[in-house]
């Protein structure tokens, strides 16, 4: 690794640890119902949306109730989704004329968009047209990532209420999110991408003529306000196949570096609206510390792993030394304009949060470095992970970290002075095993079936990882694909339909439940034998929950896959 | 354009579409379902 690539990896850590107490302050005030610097624009509308839903917004709701809400609306959003790509053809804002989507990758578009995957079987810009990307997508991706925030929220309500009944109020909850978080971030962040040369118009593609007098077609469209919520709503659906490759999503080094920043930006932030909510802001640190410090060992893999050297080039003795010409390391499949360094930030942010963008092509990655982002996805979505559903996950492993601490001590496992009993317990469990289910289970199948297997583009360990990868992604709610594989089948589109659906849905639930159950038991104050959970032995022992329970579950899987491939590399090897 | 016309996808792949409305509701019936299952256990 270069110096360069080391101060460009703390400045980025710099710029998201920043922005965790403001933003998280700030939401912790919306989320609370006090007054912030943008009550006087939002709260007549939000007034407004409440009357005409005939919402009184001060009646809360059972956790039985806040779910049965979040699945009518999301059923909803399908349904809505699923009709405007079916019938696209229809409808306006279609310059290109592009016709109605196929069934199958109708039904894996509009689940993948309400699960806040944003899984692409399609090339956005050969497929959608500008209606279905603004008013299908990005108007998902504003509410299936308001949704997360507050969901997370409802959590944090049942650790901080003592003896109550409910946990809040899902469709209050949604209106904030929607109105006081992501709708001011996403309008600033559109402007600044504008301002950087990302497109934002209804315009027909332009076809040109290029220096070699070769034609080529250049696709355009309302890019920048797509971009923007994708980002901060760790979505990551792009508008281009290339995702943020494409100079149209990401023209500058400017964006590249703000784009990063958004992807953690409101998970991070939500550590500390959780410090604030439960009474003391030290608990929401040791949780971003948990989160911090799984980040950035992925981080220091990845990197190291994409700047060694090619095996078989070094065998031809060809210098692979970085230097002032050429990036050294691998740069198969990635950005020129960014390099090594800002492939794996990207690669590593990623997948940690559940955004799924690309700006390089994780399929090229070497094996190590494509473990990474495979890794991250694998335990669960929960280092930052996507906004809301991040620290949810995170707080579900605390709780078993928790059960574990109190089972080595021999007393009655706490948290923030809730007990923790057996439907704690058996909740998060039941949640926390969700995604190696709905990752393995198919992924097995997928490897041994024909269907299965006719989606491959390459052999050996690198085509079970690319199988293994679109599983991951698709049951952790990621949406990034590890390229080479040929999703858009009907196997593929069904089977990866279904892995999102469980992996968002079946986590929620049981998380409610235990949001529900903690509501209603009291405060116990702390004594001499409370386990402190601010401290580095909390860290220490949450991240080894983690990386024990969440990760190693995958390891025989991984052992198939990208180890395989790296041993077989150094074995003069390539797949 | 008539209704006819705007309605021809689901016509013309109707057993597709009627598969991927019972996959989706289903789905959520079950998860609903399991809402309650969840506040027994």
């Amino acid at each position: 690794m270069t110096a360069n690539a080391i101060l460009q990896i703390v400045l980025f850590a710099a710029a998201v640890t920043l922005t965790v107490k403001p933003l998280g302050a700030y939401m912790a005030a919306v989320f609370e119902g006090r007054r912030t610097v943008l009550s006087p624009v939002f709260a007549p509308v939000e007034r407004l949306l409440y009357r005409a839903a005939g919402l009184n917004p001060s009646t809360e709701q059972h956790w039985t109730a806040y779910a049965l809400a979040m699945l009518a609306f999301s059923v909803a959003g399908l349904v809505l989704l699923y009709a405007i790509l079916r019938l696209q053809a229809y409808l306006p804002f279609n310059p290109q004329g592009l016709p109605n989507v196929p069934a199958d990758l109708a039904f894996n578009t509009a689940v993948s968009f309400v699960t806040n995957t944003n899984w692409q079987s399609y090339a956005g810009e050969t497929t959608l047209s500008y209606f279905s990307q603004m008013v299908g997508l990005t108007m998902h991706n504003f509410v299936s990532a308001a949704t997360g925030i507050a969901l997370a929220i409802a959590l944090i309500r049942g650790f901080a209420r003592r003896s109550a009944k409910t946990v809040g109020n899902f469709w209050v909850d949604l209106v904030r999110a929607t109105l006081y978080v992501l709708l001011p971030l996403a309008l600033v962040m559109a402007l600044v991408l504008i301002g950087q040369g990302v497109p934002q118009n209804f315009s027909a593609y332009t076809a040109v003529t290029t220096l070699e007098g070769l034609k080529q077609t250049l696709a355009q469209g309302p890019v920048a306000s797509q971009e923007a919520i994708k980002m901060i709503g760790t979505n990551g659906g792009g508008f281009f196949n290339a995702n943020s490759a494409h100079p149209f999503e990401n023209p500058t080094a400017i964006t590249n570096f703000i784009e990063l920043w958004s992807i953690l930006a409101i998970s991070a932030a939500l550590t500390h609206t959780f410090g604030r909510m439960v009474g003391n802001t030290r608990q929401g640190w040791a949780i971003f510390a948990v989160m911090g410090l799984l980040w950035l060992g992925g981080q220091a893999v990845c990197s190291v792993a994409e700047y060694q050297p090619s095996v078989k080039l070094a065998a031809l003795h060809v210098d692979q030394t970085p230097n002032a010409q050429q990036a050294g390391g691998n740069m198969e499949g990635k950005e020129v304009r960014f390099g090594i360094v800002n492939s794996t930030l990207w690669a590593v942010a990623t997948t940690d949060a559940s955004n799924g963008s690309v700006n390089a092509m994780h399929d090229s990655f070497t094996p190590l470095g494509g473990l990474v982002p495979m890794f991250n996805i694998e335990l669960g979505e929960i280092v930052f992970g996507g906004v809301g559903s991040g620290l949810y996950g995170m707080l579900l492993f605390a709780i078993l970290a928790m059960f574990v601490a109190g089972l080595m001590v021999g007393r009655t496992p706490e948290y923030l002075g809730k007990k923790l009993e057996a439907r704690e317990v058996k909740m998060a469990i039941l949640a926390i095993l969700v995604t190696p289910l709905a990752t393995l289970i198919p992924a097995a199948i997928a490897s041994v079936t024909p269907a299965g297997l006719a989606g491959l583009n390459n052999a050996g360990p690198h085509g079970f990882s690319e199988i293994l990868y679109a599983f991951s992604s698709a049951a952790g709610n990621n949406g990034s694909a590890f390229a080479g594989l040929t999703a858009n089948t009907t196997f593929y589109n069904l089977t990866l339909a279904v892995a999102m659906l469980l992996g968002r849905f079946l986590w929620i639930v049981p998380m409610l439940a235990v949001a529900g159950s903690l509501a209603a038991k009291k405060i116990v104050p702390a004594s001499e034998g409370t386990f402190p959970t601010t401290g580095p032995l909390f860290v220490g022992l949450l991240t080894g929950v983690v990386l024990i329970v969440g990760g190693l579950t995958f390891f025989p899987a991984l052992a198939l896959g990208p180890l395989a491939e790296h041993f077989a590399m150094h074995a003069g090897a390539l797949y | 354009m008539g209704c006819g016309a705007i309605l021809r996808p689901f016509v013309e792949d109707k057993m597709f579409d009627l598969l991927m409305l019972a996959l989706g509701l289903g789905f959520f019936a079950a998860a609903a379902a399991y809402v309650f299952a969840c506040n027994r256990l």
